[in-house]
């Protein structure tokens, strides 16, 4: 893999590894985001708002182990609580895996290829290995990466099976191809995946 | 800018489940009118819903208990795919193999009753769900299963994740990260779609009519496509010197417009045409038909009809190539839809017979351009035709496909 970072942004959780919700709603009301945007979506267009040189032009790739928890947990709840299967119509749409990717690209007015990728794993490394692949291929000069998660009873518990301290976060990365007059490329230190990286970035 | 794509990845097998049939005559005998299309059954009688929608149900597959249905669809179709390819262990072990897998519901988790009893009590001790859940990510099953080393992507971009399993597949290729890919897509008929669509006021009470004047929504379906994708490099070191289709082109987009609803205008789809043809070094013109994505409802059929009639008028063709829908034989089988087209299209392709699009007596008037309305009869030595997928978050995709000489 040969990338070279150009940018990056964070929306890090708290102390408690989630994501402050004051803060949160002060970025929906900074953005003009409308009541659908949900915890997970505030929080990655945050990091995107954020980030230096943000083009519109650069594919989108978007990874998640669980998605978008709090839509999924309202849509579980509905099933739960409804038996006629009268669920809330934007909880389904919006709790597609996509459904965050989609929502920054119709904010930020980005009408590019968007790549949302699940499971397990190293889902993270994943992302960037298929960034490279977008890049290496030659349709895009930059890529842009997302990558979150969000905390639920449900994710807090698959994660811990899986190994993994549950945490909040959203980052996005500025990417091109590195080549060899544009200096090292990017990766985590030795011995750290790109979650046990960021988790380090966030010093959390 | 996209450019000609440096080498075409080609096509060494592919194998198919659905309610079009089994195998490759059963679905070419409904193509041609020889077998009668499924009847799709009310959701409650074949799964756990309330709802009566009609559906399109792989009756005769059974899952075993306890084992996810879609990760068992797609190792039964998976199976068949890698023996048409002729790939064994042996092959497999020694080179660079990837998969990439389109789904919308197998990658979450959709256990009811398991999120209910959490619900109840956070604590609970209870973790099988959650593990047989973290076990069963299709990519990486099939990747255990098969020893794949090779890039393993799950893409779950709502109901293009098929159509974009092959792009991802194609970049992989492309950029040299392996030789070969297992492409999939697959999705089982499940509760929390059936309930999604059907609030969404979008499911037809009866079979669909894609592009007819009388449509009333969708009919959700289930079943899996595996393609297997190769360099023409490895295909050629293990004795494929003449395969017969080949991956041409392939676009995506997305229209940056709504979480649901496509672009009316049909923007999207059509920036994703126009990179598809790019990569494949074509003009919409050179397409001999169209497999559209035709799910049934008004505003898929608009988008579709404005991009395919907004296409030829820019490139100066007096029509668009003749495009059908295939979702009343199949249902729209979700993550599944995009290969599982794409599948069909290289079919008629061999075949060159193209079928009226099912359903539709009489087109939309509404609409500026109508599906076929009579079957179509290709020219010996047809070469191209396409595949288009849209999806919620805007998704737009466009697959080439072209039977080699």
């Amino acid at each position: 893999m040969a990338l070279l970072l150009i940018a990056s942004s964070f929306t890090a959780p708290g102390a408690d590894l989630r994501w402050d919700d004051d803060f949160l709603r002060a970025e929906r009301a900074r953005l003009g985001l409308g009541r659908r945007s949900d915890r997970m979506t505030a929080a990655v267009l945050s990091a995107l708002d954020r980030l230096e040189d943000r083009p519109d032009d650069a594919p989108l790739l978007f990874g998640s182990m669980h998605g978008v928890q709090s839509r999924i947990t309202a849509l579980q709840n509905d099933l739960i609580d409804f038996p006629e299967d009268q669920i809330g119509a934007v909880s389904f749409s919006c709790s597609v895996h996509n459904a965050v990717p989609g929502a920054a690209a119709i904010h930020f007015g980005m009408k590019v290829p968007v790549f949302s990728l699940a499971g397990f794993d190293r889902l993270h490394d994943r992302v960037f290995s298929l960034a490279d692949a977008v890049l290496a291929a030659g349709d895009a000069d930059r890529a842009l990466v997302i990558l979150s998660e969000e905390r639920s009873t449900f994710a807090d518990r698959a994660m811990r099976l899986y190994g993994l301290e549950p945490m909040e976060f959203a980052a996005a990365f500025l990417l091109e191809r590195a080549g060899k007059e544009r200096g090292e490329a990017f990766r985590p230190p030795p011995g750290l995946d790109y979650f046990q990286w960021i988790r380090s970035l966030l010093s959390v | 800018m996209i450019r000609r794509m440096t080498f075409d990845p080609v096509v060494t097998g592919f194998s198919h489940l659905s309610c079009a049939g089994t195998t490759d005559a059963e679905a070419l005998a409904l193509f041609h009118g020889e077998r009668l299309p499924a009847v799709p059954r009310p959701a409650c009688d074949v799964i756990d819903s309330s709802i009566s929608d009609p559906v399109f149900c792989l009756d005769s597959f059974r899952n075993a208990p306890g084992e996810p249905r879609t990760l068992a669809i797609i190792r039964a179709v998976v199976a068949k795919a890698m023996d048409a390819a002729g790939l064994t262990p042996d092959i497999l072990r020694n080179s660079v193999t990837g998969c990439a897998v389109g789904t919308t519901i197998a990658h979450q988790f959709t256990d009811t009753a398991y999120y209910a009893r959490l619900r109840e009590n956070p604590d609970t001790e209870e973790n099988a769900p959650v593990e047989l859940f973290l076990n069963s990510n299709p990519t990486e099953a099939i990747a255990r299963e098969y020893n794949l080393s090779g890039p393993l992507h799950t893409v779950s971009n709502a109901c293009s994740s098929g159509a974009d399993a092959m792009s991802i597949a194609a970049l992989c290729l492309l950029s040299g990260q392996c030789e070969r890919m297992v492409v999939v897509g697959a999705d089982e008929l499940h509760r929390t779609p059936v309930a999604g669509f059907h609030v969404l006021g979008v499911t037809s009470p009866f079979p669909c009519r894609p592009f007819d004047s009388a449509r009333a929504g969708l009919n959700l379906g289930e079943g899996a496509g595996v393609v297997i994708l190769e360099t023409p490099e490895c295909a050629r070191k293990r004795g494929i010197t003449k395969p017969e289709f080949a991956l041409r082109g392939f676009g995506m987009s997305c229209d940056a417009s709504h979480i649901t609803a496509p672009d009316a205008t049909g923007g999207g789809m059509k920036r994703a045409f126009r990179d598809a043809m790019a990569r494949a070094g074509l003009a919409p013109g050179d397409v001999a038909f169209i497999n559209a994505h035709g799910t049934g409802t008004v505003l898929n059929d608009r988008c579709e009809a404005a991009a395919f009639a907004g296409l030829a008028e820019e490139t100066g063709f007096a029509a668009p190539p003749p495009f059908l829908s295939t979702k009343r034989f199949t249902g729209h089988t979700l993550g599944a839809a995009g290969t599982l087209e794409f599948i069909f299209t290289m079919l008629m392709l061999r075949d060159g017979f193209v079928p009226a699009s099912p359903g539709c007596k009489t087109p939309d008037p509404a609409l500026p351009c109508a599906p076929l309305t009579s079957p179509l009869t290709l020219p010996a030595g047809t070469r191209f035709a396409a595949s288009t997928s849209l999806a919620f978050g805007g998704a737009d995709a466009v697959l080439i496909a072209e039977r080699l000489g």
